[in-house]
């Protein structure tokens, strides 16, 4: 659809000599790849959990459910619009702090709970020392996600002797043990340890650091005693065990970490939250109906993970997960009588993903759509070819305080001027085609501007769309979008950018995704079989 | 009530001369009395998607000017402000001055440190510290926060380039307290001192217990050290460096209420206008109390979407400030950034109000450094940013002028030929720290700053 894009439009950044303009965040090559030589599996960085790791991370460990991460500090996204990208994770005194507070509340709260016996196994008043021994050793093991050291337990266990020697309670010795677990570096980070950190020889990851790398791809979390227990027993590092995981975990509930955490970045879902509408123009857009747009995506989505379908039925898909309030933005026939259900479109004029109401707000303004940035959002999120930004300088589009034109005659500007019309060529018509959709989704015959909505367009290839469906219907169609797809899986798994050196694997684990008809499960066992995800190397100094 | 806020070290080692002092005084930081004079401190404030000029720019130079309409509330505090025009991120490039644009993300990310933050990466320039950091390694040591850092209208935006101006390091960002009472709680929840011998013996021996969790994870991140490579490492360093600011911290101890400093908590609220004040209120609280010489606020974040519904403006902000010259959205901007500049007069107001012990107000102590990422943001213009320096840096600066650098460029432009870099190296110099650059495009020091 868009062969012309890295000559048609480019603009330079000033003062950043090398940059590359026009480039992807995780730039993929372009260019033919020899696959027939050695693979570098790649280095990736040892990575602090994200908040939304955390939180379900001690969920798992404590059975809380707090949300502590609540309260940290904004958690920010790298370059690859992930924010579980192991470079950008950095730590500040702040941070840590939180940490800190946060492992004394969570200690507390759970020693006095009942749910205490899922650490202290024993009783420690009768069986003293060796109970708390014994019981922080095991939380260790699950904290850390590998066995513990002789000298770990060592170092617990003197830690414990810190609070008896001060006069303290033994059970005061186990909550301080605790709460170091839990602001150690070996919980808060995941750590991987090459055999020489400065060779760049690939080797197999180790059972427990592959069981990690599993947990927190499929469910933002913790492995459970499952993964742990195939990790001690040395069973997980074969392809057969990693495809009966992950089938496994796809089929858990803890799988809607994945739904939720590669979604809400993918498809640019975690700015709803903070997303506001002007009242006056859509009054019934309140907190409740983002919240119901937010299950929509996630609910659509997560039916990808164990039904055989393909992904490019993501965007092709004549049905949707709605509830009443979402039908009637929709103006469907058929109105889900509670909660949420599996509905056909029939004729009303919507087409998977991308004319859900979720991303059609995300991608539009507070009064208003954007067509550009609708584009942009399609070009860059589902085709990986997302443009660059404006250049210098640019000059006013009109000065009118009444309109005189259609949105999309306002923005044909843009195509007038030489130094934007490069990319406003290739993302305004795309944007165009939803201008049947307003700021919150709903279909329209009129624009923001009062004017007639024409959405009928041309993709540089020639081919043409009479509307958002059609045009739909052609990104599902094209190879481009299971591959960009794949490329972003590729980048929420590893947990870094994607380089040339991964080019072949990324065509491998789209090969052999579709040998299984290129669904979503099939994609995420191949990525988990393939070397970048189960081997790595270390860093030259 | 953090009453474990003291260091088991600390207290170990003073437990046989703790004579004349009650022993929480002997570990107060050093306070203003002990020193000469006041210390100096620095202050920056952030609004983001620059400022439309019509409305900002003030008129004549030197010290006969007049405020623009947004600045109006800063009337009263004219002679406190040194107003500078033109700057902008480049200088000269190629004979001509320099007419860049930028994104958001290289605006925000350069707002401290004079180049342009790599939006791509999601870094800055290999060895960047930002010049509120620079600054804070100079004369931070002797408070109990070496720096703090502040950030209150918050909307979602992509890439954390956008979402901090502090930076320790090339990929060290530092995090902002979005939550003015968790900064109060932070900064002055260890304030009320146990008063008799048995407390102080329990808050010695929870400190004590304290530091041995840190001493766990200190040993654990040292252990792992020794096992990895090169990137990780960067990794345990900043862990270490974070467990070390905690420990020191334990160590400094808590703080006792003074007729200078006597902490009261903000109230809670939802109300975005008074979350802004209650930050403002925690940040002049923490200088006047020594507790911290150093902070940044970001009134919203790079690329803020914030919609400003209690100034009755439709829109979200970032959204208008791309108003291809919609006056209605123009106007949007406008009272926006009038509120911003409020705000600002707010906080310089409260700053003057502060007396210190010589008599001075601590607005006279500090420099105040205010500017966006962008200079207009229409056009992402990456010069004419909008910078206002306020106080007089005990001296440093002189306020009650406007410099104006811009001029024709000989090609009918408006603008000028000074990178912001210049102003960096200056302000730096004004807090002893000697550089000859900042960023990439700087070419020497701003002689204007003194007058």
């Amino acid at each position: 659809l868009l062969g012309a894009l890295g000559v048609a439009c480019s603009a330079e950044i000033p003062g950043k000599s090398g940059s590359e303009p026009g480039s992807v965040p995780g730039g993929e090559s372009s260019a033919a790849v020899d696959c027939s030589g050695a693979r570098d599996p790649g280095n990736v960085v040892m990575r602090r959990l994200t908040h939304s790791e955390y939180d379900k991370t001690v969920r798992d460990l404590l059975g809380d459910t707090s949300s502590p991460a609540r309260v940290f500090p904004s958690g920010t996204n790298g370059s690859t619009g992930f924010d579980n990208e192991g470079a950008a994770l950095s730590m500040s005194p702040l941070l840590f702090e939180k940490y800190s507070d946060s492992a004394r509340t969570l200690v507390e709260t759970f020693l006095a709970s009942d749910k205490r016996s899922l650490v202290i196994t024993c009783d420690l008043a009768t069986e003293g020392e060796a109970c708390a021994d014994s019981s922080l050793s095991a939380f260790a093991r699950r904290a850390f996600r590998r066995p513990v050291t002789d000298e770990e337990k060592q170092r617990l266990a003197d830690l414990i002797r810190v609070a008896v020697v001060e006069g303290e309670s033994l059970e005061m010795g186990v909550a301080l043990a605790m709460r170091a677990i839990l602001t150690s570096p070996k919980f808060l980070y995941r750590i991987e340890v090459d055999p020489d950190p400065r060779a760049v020889t690939p080797h197999a990851l180790s059972g427990h650091e592959l069981a990690t790398r599993l947990s927190y791809f499929l469910w933002s979390s913790t492995p459970d005693d499952a993964l742990l227990s195939a990790a001690d027993a040395g069973d997980l590092n074969t392809l057969p065990a990693i495809s009966t995981q992950v089938a496994r975990m796809l089929s858990d509930a803890k799988a809607q970490g994945f739904v939720q955490d590669f979604t809400g970045q993918w498809l640019g879902l975690r700015a709803l939250a903070t997303l506001t509408r002007d009242a006056t123009e859509y009054a019934s857009f309140n907190d409740a109906l983002k919240s119901s747009m937010e299950t929509e995506t996630q609910l659509f989505f997560g039916s990808f993970l164990n039904e055989d379908k393909s992904v490019t039925e993501l965007l092709s898909a004549n049905y949707s997960y709605v509830d009443s309030a979402l039908a009637g933005l929709y103006g469907l026939v058929e109105v889900p009588s509670s909660g949420f259900a599996k509905v056909s479109f029939g004729d009303a004029p919507r087409l998977g993903l991308m004319t859900q109401a979720s991303v059609l707000t995300a991608s539009a303004k507070v009064n208003g759509t954007s067509p550009p940035k609708r584009g942009k959002w399609v070009l860059g999120q589902l085709l990986c070819s997302e443009p660059p930004p404006p250049p210098p300088n640019i000059p006013a589009l009109v000065e009118e305080a009444v309109p005189t034109g259609s949105v999309r005659q306002k923005f044909e500007e843009h195509e007038k001027n030489t130094g934007c019309s490069g990319c406003h060529a290739l993302m305004d018509p795309i944007g165009f085609a939803f201008e049947n959709y307003d700021a919150i989704g709903a279909y329209r015959t009129v624009d923001d501007n009062g004017f007639d909505v024409d959405s009928s367009g041309v993709f540089p290839d020639g081919r043409t769309f009479s509307n958002a469906v059609e045009l739909a219907s052609d990104i599902a169609s094209d190879p481009e979008f299971a591959s960009c797809l794949t490329q972003r899986l590729f980048v929420y798994a590893t947990g870094r950018r994607d380089t040339d050196a991964d080019a072949c694997a990324l065509s491998d684990v789209l090969a052999a995704a579709s040998e299984h008809g290129t669904t979503l499960g099939a994609l995420v066992t191949a990525l988990a079989e393939s070397a970048p995800f189960t081997e790595r190397r270390g860093e030259p100094e | 009530m953090k009453r474990w806020m003291l260091s088991r070290r600390t207290l170990l080692r003073g437990a046989g001369v703790a004579l004349a002092l009650p022993i929480l005084e002997q570990m107060m930081p050093v306070a203003r009395g002990a020193t000469a004079g006041s210390p100096l401190r620095f202050l920056s404030v952030f609004c983001a998607n620059g400022f439309i000029k019509d409305a900002y720019a003030p008129t004549g130079t030197g010290t006969t000017f007049s405020l623009g309409p947004s600045m109006q509330s800063l009337e009263p505090l004219k002679d406190d402000l040194l107003i500078i025009s033109g700057l902008g991120k480049e200088g000269n490039k190629g004979g001509k001055c320099f007419q860049g644009a930028t994104g958001h993300e290289n605006g925000t990310g350069g707002f401290l440190t004079g180049i342009y933050g790599d939006g791509a990466a999601g870094t800055l320039d290999a060895g960047t510290v930002s010049v509120d950091q620079m600054i804070a390694n100079a004369i931070g040591s002797e408070t109990k926060f070496q720096s703090i850092q502040t950030q209150v209208l918050y909307t979602y935006a992509t890439g954390r380039l956008n979402e901090h101006v502090s930076w320790a390091g090339d990929n060290t960002p530092l995090d902002n307290e979005q939550d003015p009472k968790a900064l109060f709680d932070r900064i002055f929840g260890d304030y009320a001192a146990p008063d008799d011998a048995a407390s102080q013996a329990a808050a010695a021996k929870l400190g004590r217990l304290e530091g041995s969790i840190l001493d766990f994870v200190s040993a654990d991140a040292t252990e792992l050290k020794g096992k990895l490579g090169r990137s990780d490492n960067l990794k345990l360093d900043e862990y270490l460096s974070a467990v070390r600011d905690l420990e020191k911290r334990l160590q400094a101890g808590g703080g006792s209420v003074t007729d200078s400093c006597n902490p009261v908590a903000p109230m809670a609220t939802i109300d975005p206008q008074q979350t802004v004040k209650n930050m403002i209120d925690v940040i002049v609280l923490a200088m006047q109390c020594d507790s911290t010489r150093v902070a940044t606020l970001m009134i919203e974040n790079g690329l803020g979407n914030w919609v400003y519904d209690f100034l009755g403006v439709a829109g979200g902000h970032h959204d208008l400030s791309h108003h291809n010259g919609d006056e209605t959205m123009k106007q949007g901007c406008r009272t926006i950034e009038k509120w911003e500049l409020d705000q600002f007069a707010y906080l310089l107001q409260k700053m003057k109000d502060v007396k210190e012990a010589d008599g001075t107000s601590l607005l006279d102590n500090t420099m105040v450094f205010l500017s966006s990422d962008v200079g207009d943001g229409m056009g992402h213009t990456a010069y004419d940013l909008p910078v206002i320096l306020a106080g007089k840096a005990q001296g440093a600066v002189t306020t009650g002028r406007h410099v104006n650098l811009i001029g024709d460029d000989g090609y009918g432009f408006p603008c000028s030929n000074v990178p912001i870099g210049n102003l960096f190296i200056s302000m730096l110099g004004a807090f002893g720290v000697a550089v000859d650059a900042v960023g990439p495009f700087s070419t020497g020091p701003l002689a204007e700053l003194a007058g």
